[in-house]
């Protein structure tokens, strides 16, 4: 799937098929199994989602404060072409099929003790919050409206590529979650 | 050599148009060849089709597409059923959805869903027959973003084929720019073509087969043999024709009737009559684009093919498909239409449970 081409109504099918999933897949996981890491410098299934959370949070307030207008633009929001090279390149580095690894910015950085099992069930709302944004928004203002990433500031795409962004990055982080669940000494339920 | 000669002549004579036996006429076009898309359209995660109702194009060949959500029986962690309307661009891209109840109108029951059709002005038409009983007698019309705007006819209410304020069952519906009628296919319960004005609702004329009265106290059973039935049996589809000519699929009757715009009979003709399948042979109907529409496409459910008409004669000059499972092929094809480049959509009801995009290599424009 290129999901740099994605229509906003196929972002909120993706957004709510990575939310059903996430719920059938891992909402029945104690919070032993949701922890566990199968390496010290790997995450756990609830830091998976504990990083989407906190990322999806800071891209949903970029994304709003670019569509309502009120903050200056920047020199990079005004640049015409720059913004759907950063976006795409941004998009397709952050699909599943993307082998490379990146380092989660410190905003976005998951909680490294213990995570409540709630983790999933607050995804899924989330989720739930996401989709009923995406119902409100015209694609083509999204596919004007340019805003500033939450992590890099130097970088800027279109709220449309943001929306984008999201889902890959969900879908990323949804397949690594499924690694851990099937990597080899994953606590059995008890 | 004379003799040669002589023999020769003679043939040359007989073959001649003004001695030949065989009546003359004007030859028909040579049908066009269809092409299936298999990477149309791009389904988005997480969705399963059911069987799908309805499917029509807008004025900028976007393909609309009505689904019975309810029809999906398969329940896995990793699908849903799709919603009920879909909005697609020609590329395939999913543009927007609705899930089809809403306050301030009677949506078709779940599985009820039929028949969708999209205006001059984008607004689109809903229609619902009433699977799960006789209750659907209505249909709907909504802004091109979903916003109600108007129901003809009540669920639940209708006293028949001569009802001018409910429906029996309505299969689908067209509006016609000029006047403004939206013509509806009245066909599951009641057995007519009605017409209202597409703004107000306002009852405009109905008619029967061959524009007689219906008459609901006559047989139901279809006859496949002898003159035609005087009455519709079914009346599935219903498509205008840019020269003012209302087609009707008269499903069970395996015919298409053609009339005026007032209602008036003009021709007849029977499609596949002799089928051994059982069930009625014309399901839906859509014209190729151009000027002349020189060809009326026909989906033959029963036989799973796409029928390529000569529209001026209605004669069967070409086929698009077959039975199968396979891309290109159909199960159980049950609405057509056609966009502006002469593309082809089909959208099968619960055996396939899916829509196809088709190319011509000459489709007449």
């Amino acid at each position: 799937m290129d999901y740099a081409t994605l229509s906003l109504a196929e972002v909120q099918s993706g957004l709510e098929a990575v939310a059903r999933e996430a719920h059938a897949t891992f909402g029945n996981l104690n919070v032993r199994q949701l922890n566990w890491r199968p390496a010290d410098d790997r995450w756990s299934i609830a830091q998976c989602f504990d990083h989407l959370l906190t990322a999806n949070r800071q891209m949903f307030q970029a994304a709003e404060d670019a569509l309502d207008g009120t903050t200056p633009r920047t020199v990079l929001q005004r640049l015409p072409v720059l913004p759907g090279l950063m976006g795409r390149a941004l998009i397709r580095s952050q699909a599943p099929t993307t082998t490379r690894k990146f380092t989660a910015p410190p905003q976005a950085r998951p909680a490294s003790s213990d995570i409540a099992a709630a983790v999933i069930q607050a995804f899924v709302e989330q989720q739930s919050g996401a989709v009923t944004r995406l119902r409100a928004l015209d694609e083509a203002q999204a596919a004007r409206v340019i805003m500033v990433s939450p992590f890099i500031k130097v970088v800027a795409y279109s709220v449309l590529d943001g929306w984008r962004l999201i889902f890959a990055h969900e879908r990323r982080h949804f397949q690594q979650a499924r690694g851990v669940a099937s990597s080899t000494g994953f606590p059995k339920a008890v | 050599m004379w003799r040669t000669l002589s023999i020769f002549v003679v043939l040359l004579v007989c073959a001649a148009p003004g001695w030949s036996q065989a009546p003359i006429t004007a030859p028909s076009p040579r049908a066009p060849v269809c092409q299936v898309q298999p990477a149309w359209p791009r389904v988005p995660e997480g969705w399963i089709f059911g069987a799908m109702a309805g499917i029509v194009t807008d004025s900028k060949d976007n393909v609309w597409v009505l689904h019975r959500g309810g029809s999906v029986t398969m329940k896995k962690a990793c699908c849903g059923p799709a919603p009920v309307v879909m909005q697609f661009d020609p590329e395939g891209r999913l543009l927007q959805r609705w899930d089809g109840p809403g306050d301030g109108y009677e949506w078709p029951l779940s599985n009820d869903e039929h028949g969708i059709f999209v205006d001059h002005r984008d607004n689109v038409w809903i229609a619902g027959r009433g699977a799960n009983g006789t209750t659907e007698n209505q249909i709907l019309k909504f802004d091109s973003r979903g916003k109600f705007l108007l129901q003809i006819g009540r669920r639940g209410r209708g006293t028949g084929s001569n009802d001018v304020a409910n429906l029996g069952q309505p299969a689908d519906m067209a509006v016609y720019p000029p006047t403004n009628e939206v013509f509806v296919a009245d066909g599951y319960g009641n057995r007519r073509i009605v017409v209202f004005d597409a703004d107000t609702g306002a009852y405009k004329r109905h008619w029967g087969a061959y524009g007689n009265r219906p008459d609901d106290a006559a047989s139901r059973t279809a006859s496949n043999v002898g003159p035609g039935d005087p009455q519709f049996n079914q009346v599935h589809h219903v498509r205008i024709s840019r020269d003012g000519l209302v087609y009707v699929a008269d499903r069970l009757n395996r015919r298409i009737q053609v009339f005026r715009i007032d209602g008036s009979f003009v021709k007849e003709a029977f499609v596949r009559r002799a089928s051994a399948e059982t069930g009625g042979t014309v399901s839906s109907l859509a014209f190729s684009p151009g000027p002349d529409q020189r060809f009326l496409y026909v989906a033959d459910q029963s036989e799973d093919v796409i029928l390529i008409l000569d529209r001026q004669t209605l004669t069967e000059i070409g086929s698009c498909g077959r039975l199968g499972r396979q891309a290109g092929q159909f199960v159980s094809p049950h609405n057509i239409a056609t966009d502006s480049k002469g593309n082809l959509y089909v959208a099968e009801d619960l055996g396939g449970a899916r829509f196809q995009k088709f190319g011509f290599a000459d489709a007449g424009r």
